[in-house]
């Protein structure tokens, strides 16, 4: 498959849309934390990372079977998700965005001295094996999960949580455990994310899991709606390819790509697609022809 | 004599130096309407913010059918039977009024995120039944027309109905109801007052904080009066008109 593509496109664009695929697969988890469950995360790119260091060390020194060290990396993530979790999901809003951060620090900071990862040298000669092929066949098995888990007992659930806490408790919710939940499988689609990057780029960096790279997740997200998987998806496709087609304005490049964000929280603040659900979309379809029938019969 | 579904033996709770609840007894009798009166911050919604499990008691015992509740986490108690609405509505606003209600059947489901992803024959099964009972507790309350409206563009008398109908849906013995009242016109009162009369005849027990008096004294079979975080008065709606303790704590005393 990935020849069919080749013939189609060349390698430039290959790889953009590799990339935006691998962001894509990231964001929905963050948006699985964020925008469904409503639990304010600024350490995403650090479970990016932990996927990323696991599987490539698992490839390099284990030679382990490509799925299976992206697998293992979307687990590692996934455990250090619920144990960064477990103690901080008590927090709310800012503070547990604060307690995010720090993590992300810290994470961070032990890669940057850890002998295994290469410390500040990198970690390279990590074999290129995520194609476009496997990241889109991923980003459709998590979009399809995502869509599942929007209409179940679960998704609804978070959603509560995100509405109301205390209410959501009040109707039986175990919001400790559910939150948790949400946010081992954010995480452990970070690590996803993060193990496929490592093996699109070849190389990997502390410095590119800084506080920048979970901030700009922050964006994909909110720029499309935070809780609406279109908008996650609009949102990440937008961002990551307006730097690519901006680049023929060169020094300016950022800078409209800063302004182009400004205008559009303005113009829609609460995102691209706020409130879409695919779900909603095709209910609101049933309603109307439902509405139509009873407002005939009050008549 | 009925069975007693909720009693609360010696209850206090402080909060720094505000004893908001004090030495509180109270018997709550099954199937009966029970109201709790009194004056603003006489602790009224404490005790079912103590009840409720939202706080722990700082002495005292409440007990559920017998079974000592307090210590437990408030979900932990809705799924032993205790269902509540808010004084300042809490609902969940961009949700959908059905799937509102469906929140209430959580702890009578059991579906994971697993079963949400595989999506077995069994769980589709559950998801039907939960779609026709939360209807249904739609149908009682008089909102199923509703069903697919956002929660938070409902009318406030709808929003209030929409709480109950959530509570119910988690198939409560007691259900707890904060001002269920507040802000509705007359007509509006009056519809609602039959439809707790409905719930009532379903062999649930009903406990309400009210300030309509008229609401109240209609409704309930008992009353209980609070002030200052104690409890100054118990009995029937007659009995507590003529109270001169409650007379006192609402209108003040007579200086001759």
């Amino acid at each position: 498959m990935d020849s069919f593509f080749s013939m189609f496109l060349n390698d430039y664009y290959i790889q953009v849309l590799t990339m935006l695929g691998i962001y894509l697969i990231g964001a929905l988890g963050l948006n699985l934390i964020t925008g469904v469950t409503g639990q304010l995360s600024f350490g995403h790119a650090a479970f990016l990372s932990i996927g990323a260091y696991t599987s490539a060390i698992l490839s390099i020194k284990l030679q382990m079977p490509f799925a299976l060290a992206i697998l293992a990396g979307g687990l590692m993530a996934g455990l250090w998700g619920v144990l960064l979790g477990y103690p901080t999901l008590r927090l709310t809003g800012d503070y547990l965005g604060i307690a995010t951060l720090g993590f992300g620090e810290i994470v961070r900071v032990v890669f940057l001295n850890m002998t295994i990862t290469g410390g500040a040298l990198g970690l390279a000669g990590i074999p290129r094996s995520a194609t476009l092929t496997v990241v889109l066949f991923i980003v459709i098995l998590t979009v399809w999960a995502m869509v599942r888990l929007e209409n179940s007992r679960f998704g609804r659930s978070l959603v509560a949580i995100r509405e109301d806490e205390i209410a959501a408790e009040a109707m039986g919710v175990n919001i400790t455990t559910t939150k948790i939940t949400a946010f081992a499988i954010g995480t452990f689609l970070a690590g996803i994310s993060g193990g496929l990057y490592a093996h699109l780029i070849q190389y990997l960096n502390p410095s590119d899991f800084g506080f920048i790279k979970s901030f700009e997740f922050l964006t994909f997200i909110v720029l499309g709606g935070l809780g609406s998987i279109p908008g996650v998806i609009l949102g990440t496709s937008v961002l990551t390819l307006a730097p690519e087609f901006l680049r023929f304005i060169a020094d300016y490049r950022m800078m409209v790509y800063g302004l182009l964000m400004v205008f559009m929280m303005i113009v829609r603040p609460r995102g691209l697609l706020g409130g879409v659900q695919l779900s909603r979309i095709f209910s609101k379809k049933k309603a109307q022809q439902t509405g139509t029938s009873a407002s005939g019969g009050a008549n | 004599m009925s069975k007693t579904i909720l009693e609360l033996d010696n209850v206090t709770i402080r909060f720094g130096g505000l004893t908001a609840v004090d030495s509180v007894d109270m018997k709550v009798e099954e199937g009966t309407i029970r109201a709790l009166i009194g004056p603003n911050g006489a602790g009224k919604s404490t005790i079912f913010n103590l009840i409720t499990g939202i706080y722990p008691p700082t002495s005292g015992e409440i007990r559920f059918l017998g079974n000592r509740v307090n210590g437990l986490k408030p979900h932990v108690i809705t799924e032993m039977g205790i269902a509540r609405t808010f004084q300042n509505i809490r609902l969940f606003g961009e949700m959908t009024v059905l799937d509102n209600v469906k929140i209430g059947m959580h702890c009578r489901t059991c579906t994971g995120f697993l079963g949400a992803l595989i999506r077995s024959p069994k769980v589709k099964a559950e998801e039907r039944s939960i779609a026709e009972a939360s209807m249904e507790a739609l149908q009682l309350m008089e909102l199923d027309h509703k069903a697919d409206e956002l929660a938070m563009n409902l009318p406030y008398g709808e929003q209030r109905r929409l709480e109950i109908a959530r509570a119910l849906a988690s198939r409560p013995r007691l259900i707890l109801l904060d001002e269920p009242a507040a802000g509705m016109n007359p007509q509006e009162k009056q519809t609602l007052m039959s439809m707790i009369r409905k719930i009532q005849t379903m062999g649930l027990t009903i406990f309400l904080v009210e300030h309509d008096m008229k609401f109240v004294m209609n409704l309930s079979d008992r009353i209980a009066v609070l002030d200052y975080g104690r409890k100054i008065a118990a009995g029937s709606p007659v009995e507590i008109q003529r109270n001169p303790a409650v007379i006192a704590a609402y209108l003040g005393k007579e200086v001759v």
